[in-house]
């Protein structure tokens, strides 16, 4: 089956099932090939609703986040299912308010960790946080979101976090030269191979908003994530600069212009696009619906 | 028969002329009996007695006197006293007797005949020319009659009677088609009629003038079309396309005719007024913007004073529109372009021909929070900030909030949802250096763009 059927098909289900929770369709690449793809849905009332119904995440919220999800300033973000290897994954996320002080941020970390006994992964989230802090003399704590995924059993996988870029300044970073630098020094990577596309990525009007980490109790993974700047009617017009990066960082074999046009006319277009940073080679692309697509679909 | 007559008579004399001239008694007489076939026309006998009687002995003089006849052919040709015919059969004759020295002169002979008879077909064929008042075939054909024909005098003198009746047709066809305003073939058949003409002042002459009047046949015609559709759009109401019509087709074509100008003037005083008619309505609804773009639109289609004058005052009493400055800071603000409206959640529309309609756009989800800013400095320049906050009905169902701070201090705040009704706002800024206007959307996943109408900042 193309790309674009699966995507379709995909697409259908959603639809069928009514829930109007469609929030990304991500592409994984890697050596400029597509190994995996994923629809994310977003936490409508009506998905929230349902988790309790469902295992492993009623298993989780009652087993391990039943405090820290009730707590003021957290609300769940992101509920998905991926197969990974062979295996069924599930994916629980939680945002932390913007408006929390580093303080409440903390104190709410711990109510994260207070169950899952994994303190190396806990204080490697705030030696992560603090790095891309001081990197960046950042003046907020910058942790934005924090998950988990987990097996069928609800055995936790990988915990999730997700590290803001955005928040300290009011305004958004351009990831230019300095950027590559700070970010490399903040988690001492080496990411000249990926500097070129990075730095084209921003020229393509995208902006780095976070780092998304996933780590387990041997090694850890991390994601610097763009979002494209285009708002309101500009989103309109992004399809030849979605052609022009497409081809300029190789991923025209996963994604051809024929895609894109395709991707476009249904309402799509490529609005984040992640990064591997221990894997040059490696890329996630997420399409979303155009501002006035997704309204016309509410 | 006369012909004939006159043959024999000049034949008579030649042949006495050749025995006067001879004075040989034995042969003359033998040749005078061969020129006196010639003269009877009879020449089968001269050639049988010719054969028979005479020797060697005679035929010195025998073709002395035929030489003399048969030199004497092309005049008598000419002067109609022979045909073709008789000198054909003379010249037939004396070449079957084969006389010794007579070939050339025979050629000679036959040559000039037949240019003769070439010459009088050319006189035949011009003088018919002529008559048909084909006056070029005439003088063509005139112009082959032979100096030895005795029409050649009258030939010469027909050439240029030719020539000049050709001259006159050729003038009185064109000035024919000239007052038919045909002025394409007057000039086709002027031009192709010249090189025939030696002399072709007049023709030359009645070129230029006909190529004048053809030019200013043309721009009259060119100036009627534009004046009628000129006279079109004006009745369309349509002055300001009228006046670009007048305008374009005075400097294209460098026309400085009174009707034109007459027309323009018109079209021009009623442009202006109804313009300065437009603008002061617009005035009076508080659209000082619109009014002044009208304005400045309609300068440059046609001057007046009084537009001036209207700037002037516009310029003194207007307020100053978000849209004349310039955001220091700007994330999310969106200028509308002109031919765009917008819509409210209440139904409301919101037009952006003013120049001065924007939306401010904040987006909340699982990746950013992105609030919607834009930033002026206004050095304390005014004193009042005015404008209509409605909610696009492109929004989500999300709560926002729009704040108006002035130098980092809230000034006003304004929630927003998809219920909210247009609100008008009016915000003392009479200290502020910096304005900021901001959207966020504090809590749930969405997106709200709020519509800011109509702002404007008093002095």
């Amino acid at each position: 089956m193309s790309l674009l059927k699966r995507i379709q098909s995909s697409l259908l289900t959603f639809g069928q099932q009514g829930k109007d929770s469609f929030e990304y369709l991500g592409l994984t690449v890697r050596k400029g090939e597509l190994v995996s793809y994923k629809v994310y849905e977003n936490p409508t009332p009506r998905v929230e609703a349902e988790l309790g119904k469902q295992l492993p995440y009623r298993m989780l919220l009652d087993k391990y986040f039943g405090r820290f999800a009730a707590a003021s300033g957290v609300r769940i973000c992101d509920v998905s299912e991926s197969l990974l290897d062979g295996e069924d994954r599930y994916r629980l996320v939680f945002t932390l308010d913007r408006r929390l002080s580093h303080r409440e941020k903390e104190q709410l970390l711990t109510y994260f960790f207070e169950n899952l006994e994994l303190p190396e992964i806990c204080a490697a989230v705030r030696q992560d946080a603090a790095a891309l802090a001081q990197s960046f003399d950042m003046g907020v704590w910058p942790l934005q979101q924090i998950g988990v995924e987990t097996d069928v059993h609800a055995a936790i996988r990988v915990v999730k976090y997700y590290l803001d870029l955005t928040q300290d300044s009011g305004r958004r970073r351009a990831c230019d030269r300095d950027f590559v630098d700070r970010l490399g020094s903040a988690f001492a990577l080496n990411l000249e191979p990926q500097a070129r596309s990075l730095l084209q990525i921003a020229q393509h009007r995208y902006r780095p908003v976070f780092v998304g980490i996933n780590r387990d109790t041997e090694n850890s993974e991390r994601k610097l994530y763009f979002k494209s700047d285009a708002f309101g009617r500009q989103t309109e017009h992004v399809l030849p600069m979605s052609e022009s990066l497409v081809e300029l960082c190789g991923w025209e074999r996963v994604v051809t212009k024929a895609d894109l046009g395709a991707l476009h006319k249904q309402g799509l277009y490529l609005e984040g696009i992640a990064s591997t940073l221990e894997r040059a080679d490696e890329w996630r692309l997420y399409f979303a619906y155009l501002p006035r697509w997704r309204h016309s679909r509410v | 028969m006369s012909r004939k007559h006159g043959w024999k008579k000049t034949l008579t004399l030649a042949s006495s002329a050749a025995i006067l001239t001879t004075g040989l008694v034995g042969c003359t007489n033998k040749v005078e009996k061969i020129t006196s076939y010639f003269a009877e026309q009879n020449f089968e006998e001269a050639l049988n007695y010719y054969k028979s009687k005479i020797k060697d002995k005679d035929r010195e003089e025998l073709t002395a006197a035929l030489r003399e006849i048969i030199l004497a052919l092309p005049e008598q040709f000419a002067a109609d006293e022979i045909d073709y015919e008789l000198a054909r059969k003379t010249l037939d004759t004396v070449e079957a007797m084969h006389l010794s020295g007579m070939s050339e002169d025979l050629l000679v002979v036959r040559a000039k005949i037949q240019t003769l008879v070439n010459s009088k077909q050319a006189w035949l064929t011009a003088e018919q020319a002529f008559a048909d008042g084909d006056f070029l075939a005439a003088a063509a054909s005139y112009e082959r009659v032979d100096p030895m024909d005795p029409n050649h005098e009258a030939a010469v003198e027909q050439i240029a009677k030719s020539f000049a009746e050709y001259e006159a047709s050729i003038l009185a066809q064109a000035d024919a088609l000239a007052t038919q305003d045909d002025y394409d073939a007057a000039i086709s058949l002027l031009q192709e009629a010249i090189p025939n003409l030696e002399d072709a002042a007049a023709l030359e002459s009645r070129l230029e003038e006909i190529t004048a009047a053809a030019e200013e046949f043309r721009l009259a015609e060119e100036r009627r079309a534009v004046l009628a559709e000129a006279e079109e759009e004006a009745s369309n109401g349509n002055l300001e396309e009228a006046l670009g019509i007048l305008d374009r087709y005075k400097t294209q074509s460098g026309d400085s005719s009174a009707e034109l100008q007459t027309l323009y003037d018109q079209y021009a005083a009623d442009y202006i007024n109804a313009t300065l008619q437009q603008v002061q309505e617009i005035m009076d609804a508080g659209e000082y913007g619109e009014a002044l773009e009208i304005l400045e639109h309609a300068r440059q289609v046609a001057e007046s004073e009084q537009f001036d004058a209207l700037l002037a005052e516009i310029e003194a009493v207007r307020p100053v529109y978000l849209s004349e400055l310039r955001a220091e800071e700007r994330d999310r603000f969106e200028k509308i372009e002109r031919n765009e409206t917008l819509k409210d959640t209440q139904g409301n529309s919101y037009s952006a021909a003013s120049g001065n309609l924007f939306q401010l756009n904040a987006t909340k989800g699982s990746w950013t929070s992105e609030p919607g800013m834009v930033e002026y400095v206004l050095n304390s320049n005014y004193s009042l900030l005015s404008g209509v906050v409605a909610v696009d009905d492109e929004s989500d169902s999300v709560k926002s909030e729009l704040t108006i701070e002035g130098d980092g201090v809230v000034l006003y705040t304004l929630p927003l949802s998809v219920s909210t009704e247009p609100t008008t706002v009016s915000v003392d800024i009479s200290t502020v250096n910096v304005l900021k206007i901001q959207l966020a959307i504090p809590e749930n996943d969405g997106k709200l763009i709020a519509i800011l109408s109509g702002f404007y900042l008093e002095k």
